[in-house]
């Protein structure tokens, strides 16, 4: 739980989501998450923080497909934090799953540990051929060879959020901090605020009738709430 | 045992005493592979770890199995010198000190693996507590750390439960040899003597390090258990894993006895010492190891089974009909099927027969270790991550070499040391095998009551 | 603790008992006698099991272990607070993992600490080295000898082999 005011965290709308990819774009733009080449991708370590899964349903002519973008869900009780020697991976005052990268030494036994493996690592230094290094966020570091890395909430907005609010003398906006992802979905798909208060537009959605969490059973408490129509297990009613 | 203390301590010293061509050549040719193998780590060291064949969601592959096996294959010693020694068996004279050997190598082998799968294995000293300039401990809460604590423990005491008995075997050697083989063991022995009152605080360092080894032992499998089961990857979070790891670690590291045993016997010509009955009792332990892990095996997946819940289904699927299902079947063949006949019957349970018996274990356990570890990580929870596990020649090589390294400390650990404790042989001698006669044990000469001494 | 005059000769293991039931009976102090051998002789007169200490120093080793282990658990984790997973800062039952192997290692380096300091290691010169006695003779001598019964100890001596001096 969260000792500060904040308790940020998001809602995913499966109902409006189209699977345009935006979002997983804007993430890699925004927190300079390396492109790993297709080699390496067929090799299982594509880095993106936010990846859109794609299931299918049913058969030609009639494929059902659904999309759901999954990310880290900022776990209140996340295995990935107990299990780092390092403390790289830990639980930040406002809720969020911080990972801090000058402490990780590359056990990634917080990759196994994550059940949504959402984690990405990298496995060589990454690059960015000229002129791609002009594109990199001055706000948001790079990240070494054997550190492990994963969504932060877009921590560096949040926080640049919050040093605005408090030069102006004012408190947060709902809505006001708004990471890449959210920023950036055509269909506004993502929400993101303060679950501390009751009256914003994620604790509102958090607590509608169609909302569920993924994996919730594994008792891991994420705070991002999917939403959908039809029933978790598939049955669309 | 038809030998005098004389023949045994000639016979058992030869090997660290006379030093053959052949020798040269196998320590060079071994010594060739251990550099490739640490060239192919500072490869992997400099270029990134990602030569490896580790991804996303497998991140351990090669090196945790090695890992987890070199730590198994360390409770050799524990079991057979430690129990052994508490429980008065005298079968085990001539191969304690084998077994410890054993012990400490495998464990300087793996834990040598969580440094070399690390992403920043510079970095490595982070898991020491010590007070860093940042004011930041390590995580107590992170199985790692309870392995570097455990491992690290379990070392030093390895270590010392090795060296206590070798000191008066190295003072034999320092009265046998000259010159600066002379000097060496003088100094290796620490200044031995051989009073009764350095015997009798020996006996009881040693008995009171059998006694702390043992639970010292069954801690260091289970925190390496533990690195698992704290997870919630499907298959992994069982609370079945501390025993059913102890147990294979003794089952494996059983048979890795066996085998070094039997290549010992045959290239240092100790047919004598290391006799059929010896190979008779250890196999019948093997026997029993063996079934105890088969029942773990089935306690666990009928467990898994039953519950049909369905990410574990995924996995257990996997092993039985999926890609790993040949993997599985000779896992269970080289585990249980061909020891068990090989091993139960008194026939077969000869050396050639529990020799076969423990190469097939050892394998077999490997790939246990591996059936653990990849498919429960290639299929987690959301279908979409699901992905799976090739390695490369880095992990290929290094594993490979691994045993080279473990051969070679072996040898090279019989050439300084004998490898076949001398004293306890002789301590253990029967009436009639002395030079002189009767013999002082079994309470042959009656006690004399000494009037009058002063005290 | 270096021997002043001490004698000693070199005699067979079953002479080692009646050696010593008669140097005894000459007047030297048991303590005073000291018996060389390659193993333990297991006779009831030369192996007087004598009290060692040296359990319950492990004992006290062990405890202290444990005691670090917990000082460094409990105190290093509050001095840092680091919020993981749902857990509280100071957790007991891992940090018990962390008491236990220290407790254990306690006990394993005070075994050798207690066992190096107490059997007169590392003391070279304090008692001879005679290469005899790894081909099966016993070395019994007596670490001080009384000016008086100098005569009679190397009499007693002299009739299983040479006597010599050690200084």
């Amino acid at each position: 739980m969260s000792t500060s005011s904040h308790h940020w965290g998001m809602a995913v709308d499966l109902d409006r989501c189209t699977g345009c990819g935006a979002c997983v774009i804007a993430c890699q733009a925004e927190n300079n998450v390396p492109t790993v080449g297709e080699e390496e991708v067929k090799r299982g370590r594509v880095m993106h923080w936010i990846r859109i899964e794609r299931y299918y349903e049913g058969e030609f002519p009639n494929p059902q497909i659904k999309f759901r973008p999954v990310l880290c869900q900022q776990c209140d009780n996340a295995p990935c934090e107990p299990v780092c020697p390092t403390y790289a991976s830990y639980h930040t005052a406002e809720g969020l799953n911080g990972q801090v990268y000058n402490r990780c030494i590359g056990t990634r036994y917080c990759g196994n540990a994550c059940p949504y493996s959402v984690r990405t690592f990298n496995f060589f230094n990454p690059r960015w051929d000229k002129p791609l290094h002009l594109q990199l966020n001055p706000d948001v570091s790079v990240r070494q060879v054997g550190v492990m890395e994963k969504c932060t909430f877009c921590v560096q907005r949040i926080k640049a959020a919050e040093i605005q609010a408090e030069t102006e003398g004012r408190s947060l906006r709902d809505g006001e901090p708004a990471p890449a992802c959210v920023a950036s979905c055509p269909p506004r798909a993502l929400v993101f605020g303060d679950l501390n208060d009751p009256n914003s537009e994620v604790s509102r959605l958090a607590r509608s009738p169609r909302g569920g969490k993924l994996l919730e059973e594994l008792g891991t408490r994420p705070k991002i709430t999917y939403l959908q129509r039809g029933s978790w297990d598939g049955e669309n009613r | 045992m038809a030998k005098t203390a004389e023949e045994i301590q000639r016979d058992l010293l030869r090997p660290v005493l006379k030093t053959s061509w052949r020798f040269v050549l196998v320590v060079a040719g071994l010594g060739i592979c251990v550099l490739a193998g640490f060239s192919a780590w500072m490869y992997q060291a400099t270029n990134g770890i990602g030569v490896a064949g580790i991804n996303r969601p497998v991140f351990w592959g090669f090196y945790i199995t090695n890992f987890v096996f070199w730590i198994g294959i360390s409770h050799a010693g524990t079991l057979i010198s430690a129990i052994l020694r508490l429980s008065n068996a005298t079968w085990r004279r001539p191969i304690t000190r084998c077994a410890e050997v054993i012990t400490v190598f495998a464990l300087m082998i793996g834990a040598m693996f969580p440094i070399v799968h690390l992403g920043r294995p510079w970095l490595a000293f982070w898991l020491v507590p010590y007070p860093s300039e940042r004011g930041l401990w390590p995580n107590y809460r992170s199985p790692l750390l309870w392995d570097f604590f455990a491992i690290n423990t379990y070392l030093i005491g390895s270590v010392s439960f090795l060296f206590l008995p070798i000191i008066p075997d190295c003072a034999l050697l320092r009265d046998r040899s000259s010159g600066w083989r002379r000097r060496l063991y003088s100094g290796l022995c620490l200044g031995w003597r051989g009073t009764q009152k350095q015997w009798q605080q020996l006996e009881t360092a040693m008995h009171i390090m059998a006694i702390v080894i043992i639970p010292v032992a069954v801690s260091v499998h289970s925190i390496v258990s533990w690195d698992f089961a704290m997870t919630p990857v499907p298959m992994w979070h069982s609370t079945i894993f501390a025993p059913y790891f102890v147990a294979g670690a003794i089952f494996s590291g059983i048979a890795a006895l066996i085998v070094a045993m039997v290549l010992l016997r045959s290239f240092l010509h100790l047919e004598e010492y290391l006799t059929a009955q010896c190979f008779d009792n250890l196999g019948k332990l093997l026997l029993v190891m063996s079934l105890l892990w088969f029942y773990f095996v089935f306690a666990e997946r009928l467990t898994t089974w039953y519950g049909n819940a369905k990410p574990e289904m995924a996995v257990l699927w996997l092993t039985q009909r999926g890609p790993f299902r040949q993997l599985f079947w000779v896992m269970l063949c080289c585990n249980f099927v061909i020891p068990f006949p090989l091993l139960a019957i008194k026939k077969l349970r000869t050396i050639p027969g529990t020799f076969i018996a423990s190469v097939t274990i050892i394998a077999g356990m490997w790939i246990e270790r591996y059936l653990i570890i990849v498919p429960s990580l290639s299929h987690k929870f959301l279908p979409y991550t699901w992905g799976s596990y090739r390695p490369t020649w880095v992990e290929i090589t290094i594993t490979s070499v691994t045993f080279c390294a473990m051969a070679l400390l072996f040898i090279v650990f019989s050439k300084i040391v004998p490898v076949v404790s001398v004293w306890e042989l002789k301590a253990g001698l029967p009436p009639g095998s002395r030079p002189a006669g009767a013999s002082d044990r079994d309470g042959q000469l009656e006690p004399v009551q000494i009037l009058g001494a002063p005290s | 603790m270096k021997p002043q005059n001490a004698l000693y000769a070199l005699c067979s293991r079953p002479q080692a008992e009646k050696s010593l039931v008669a140097l005894v009976s000459a007047g030297i102090a048991m303590d005073n006698i000291v018996v060389i051998s390659s193993e333990p002789l297991d006779h009831y007169q030369v192996r007087r099991r004598k009290k060692t200490l040296m359990p319950w120093l492990v004992v006290c080793g062990a405890a202290l272990g444990g005691t670090a282990g917990f000082l460094l658990a409990t105190l290093t984790q509050a001095s840092y607070p680091i919020a993981t997973g749902g857990m509280s800062v100071v957790t007991f039952w891992t940090d018990g993992i962390i008491i236990y192997e220290l407790t254990m290692l306690g006990a394993i380096l005070s075994t050798i600490l207690v066992f190096l300091s107490t059997s007169t290691l590392l003391e070279w010169r304090s008692l001879p080295v005679e290469p005899e006695v790894s081909a099966g003779k016993v070395l019994i001598g007596v670490a001080s000898v009384p000016q008086r019964l100098r005569e009679r100890v190397a009499e007693l001596l002299s009739a299983f082999g040479e006597v010599k001096q050690y200084h």
